[in-house]
């Protein structure tokens, strides 16, 4: 009896269905939480990402080393140059928000992990502390009850501390004590928003709230129809002064109250318009949950997708589209750059891409070949370097960094090649 | 290719969570049903097959000690033996390597669909099919005061109580449906009658190990899993509910007295005709069913046996 051809037919079929087994069994499941968050410190980038933050120099892209009280590099004993880092290992500690300073005179911050423990940090000294700045191995910290995701905000008295299961937490900023407590639907994962007296966040229960900042009384709460992840903006019609890609700042920035709208992108695939008094004005359907903060210029609002669709919108038009791209790429999660001329993008699968501002076509492409979800930092020159930095951060340590003109030409990378 | 499965797992669990007034629980354990009961065809093709295979043991062994060193032959004369009884060889293995890959899409359906971090929420994005489920996301992963994303060391002790019934359902699963065998005609007990005993219990442990470490979400799908099995095996008349508690429809197998040549018989209470022999002939009779019940039994004697392995070149003996 021939039995070959149904054997072969049977361990091909075998064959084919242990591929099928192996590929849905072991497909890759996360274990990490959240990607880097970067900020700009006296020219030094400083980046916040699981178990460590760390401080690179804007302009070479080296790591910042630990100088002393003359200004000389210190050294480990065998002659090693310090980096300037804050390692959790001592706390056992990740880490996806900015340290806060305390106050502006002092070198001592407050960093809160992701579990929700607040340490005392000495920048000077690279190190946890005591609340007066000593550097010791096992710091006191205070505990409170939720994850946090993302940055966290201060003013002059509190913190506001956004909470990923329910509540967002005012603390007083001394003594780090509840102030108040207002608990959300699902939690929060956006940095909240203070303009004026007034607190606003959005939650993963579809919530944007007003709360008065000093008690945490809502004065108002608005349903946009979609879970809300990234952070809500504030624009009031100033026109943009450079392309610094912060969030507005909290007190110290004169707003035009009658003049202001919020605007935040759902994963109902909406962007909604609020008014300062808690109406819902206008809503543009976009092709998939929309997970990038916005960025609007000179009235007209950059928004991108996770189906890697970039949108500009007209403001004074009732969020009527004036161009829209699909860069075939995957999704993008980081908030777009709005430069002189450009719309820069960073897709999940690290291409990066230069838009025209004035109709969206696509000028140039670069490919990190690194999975990319944060925000991009906009670095502004200097007089030792004339033109503007774009620094994209990857979620892989090895190639954590890079940093573009804003013409498009790599500057360098982090950590540098040996 | 993993997405064309999962994908529409997930879109099938987020419209179950619609329907069922966002309880993930609820719409977690009717998915599993349905699935269990889609699969239900196969499971009975797998159980089909294996009684098949039992029935053909007996001959089975006769062939392995006739070719005994000669492999070529022997896999001949088996070819030949699943042909004439229209049997396929892999037909027990064939359904369940169909089944394994949607169970384990279950599973990482229910890991996919209830993110709790940001990077497990942007790998779910894209994942809900019909755009107008988007607003149920995130799913609320919080049951009867248990994070269902947490193992159930991280979550309120009463938590433990799933590894538990994890562990219970899985033994009992394995132990009620696993077919017994019956011991070896010469009244040994059958090693693959021991092996199954043993993978009851490692799977229980094993199982066990996986609900503490897993998600409590995971849990449920198993308790679930294993209850609508047991269900569906009852249903189907195949489930052994007596090995629970020593009396299964297997019967051990005893010795026939007064037959005067020391032959074994295999008896079977159940559906399970004992083989008949006719006295003194050393005949084989066809079996008149298969399940549980040895066809053979009885039929080549010990001393038969013997002078058989006697006879047998030493070559041969290899």
């Amino acid at each position: 009896m021939n039995t070959s051809k149904p054997s072969a037919r049977l361990t091909l079929l075998t064959l084919a269905l242990l591929i099928l087994f192996i590929g849905v069994g072991c497909v890759p499941t996360r274990l990490g939480t959240a990607w880097p968050s970067l900020r700009l410190v006296n020219n030094n980038i400083l980046v916040t990402y699981n178990d460590r933050i760390l401080l690179v120099d804007a302009g070479t892209g080296r790591p910042v080393q630990l100088t002393d009280s003359n200004g000389r590099v210190r050294t480990t004993q065998d002659g090693t140059p310090v980096r300037w880092e804050l390692l959790g290992q001592a706390t056992q500690s990740q880490f996806f928000a900015s340290p806060i300073l305390v106050d502006d005179s002092s070198d001592i911050s407050l960093v809160v992990d992701y579990h929700g423990k607040i340490f005392n940090a000495n920048l000077a000294e690279a190190c946890f502390s005591t609340p007066s700045g000593s550097c010791v191995d096992n710091p006191p910290f205070t505990a409170i009850v939720g994850k946090v995701y993302t940055e966290i905000i201060a003013d002059a008295e509190r913190l506001y501390l956004p909470l990923s299961e329910h509540d967002v937490l005012a603390l007083d900023k001394a003594s780090l004590t509840e102030d108040w407590r207002f608990k959300t639907q699902r939690g929060v994962w956006s940095t909240p928003l203070l303009v004026g007296e007034n607190l606003y966040f959005a939650e993963m229960g579809h919530a944007f709230y007003s709360l008065n900042a000093a008690n945490g009384n809502m004065r108002w709460q608005v349903d946009l129809g979609g879970a809300v992840a990234a952070s809500p903006i504030f624009y009031d019609g100033t026109p943009a002064t450079d392309y610094a890609d912060d969030m507005p700042k909290p007190t110290d920035v004169a707003y035009d109250l009658d003049n202001g709208r919020f605007y935040a992108g759902t994963f109902g695939r909406t962007i909604v318009q609020i008014s300062m008094d808690g109406a819902i004005e206008n809503v543009f359907n976009t092709n998939d949950w929309v997970w990038s903060s916005p960025k609007v210029v000179d009235g007209i609002l950059y928004t991108a997708d996770l189906s890697g669709t970039v949108y500009a919108l007209d403001t004074n038009d009732n969020l009527s589209l004036i161009w829209k791209q699909d860069t075939q790429t995957t999704g993008i999660r980081a908030r777009p750059m709005v430069t002189q001329d450009s719309v820069i993008v960073v897709s999940q699968n690290g291409v990066v891409l230069w838009l025209s501002r004035a109709d969206g076509s696509i000028t140039l492409r670069q490919e990190l070949n690194e999975e990319t979800l944060s925000d991009m930092l906009y670095v502004p020159p200097t007089e030792s370097r004339p033109e503007g930095l774009v620094v994209i951060s990857t979620i892989n340590p090895n190639r954590l960094l890079f940093a573009f003109t804003v013409q498009g030409q790599q500057v360098w990378l982090y950590p540098p090649a040996s | 290719m993993f997405d064309l499965i999962l994908n529409p797992f997930i879109t099938i669990l987020a419209l179950f969570y619609s329907v069922f007034a966002q309880n993930i629980v609820l719409s977690i354990a009717v998915f599993t049903v349905l699935v269990r009961l889609a699969t239900s065809p196969l499971l009975l093709q797998q159980h089909r097959s294996t009684a098949k295979m039992q029935e053909l043991q007996p001959k089975m062994k006769k062939l392995q000690e006739k070719y005994k060193g000669d492999r070529e032959k022997l896999s001949q004369a088996q070819m030949e033996m699943y042909r004439e009884a229209g049997v396929n060889p892999l037909g027990g293995c064939l359904p369940l390597l169909v089944q394994l890959p949607v169970f384990l899409a279950m599973y990482q359906t229910i890991i996919h669909a209830l993110a709790n971090t940001p990077y497990q929420l942007i790998d779910l994005s894209g994942r809900i099919l019909f755009p107008g489920l988007d607003n149920i996301v995130p799913i609320q992963n919080i049951w009867a005061g248990m994070d269902l994303t947490l193992p159930p060391t991280i979550n309120p002790t009463y938590a433990l109580i799933l590894p538990l019934l994890v562990m219970v359902t899985q033994w009992v699963s394995y132990k009620v449906t696993v077919p017994e065998m019956p011991p070896n005609e010469d009244g040994t007990p059958n090693q693959m009658a021991q092996t199954t005993k043993t993978m009851a219990n490692v799977m229980m442990v094993m199982f066990g190990f996986f609900s503490l470490s897993f998600s409590v979400g995971i849990s449920i799908y198993f308790v679930v899993s294993n209850t609508t099995g047991m269900v569906q095996y009852t249903l189907l008349g195949k489930a052994d509910w007596g090995k629970l508690i020593g009396k299964s429809k297997v019967k051990p197998a005893t010795i026939t007295a007064g037959s005067g040549d020391g032959k074994l018989s295999t008896a079977s209470k159940v559906k399970a005709s004992p083989a008949t022999v006719k006295s003194g002939g050393g005949k084989l009779a066809s079996p008149t069913d298969v399940r549980g019940a040895n066809p053979l039994s009885g039929a080549v004697s010990k001393t038969e046996k013997r002078k058989n392995n006697k006879m047998r070149p030493r070559s041969q003996t290899n």
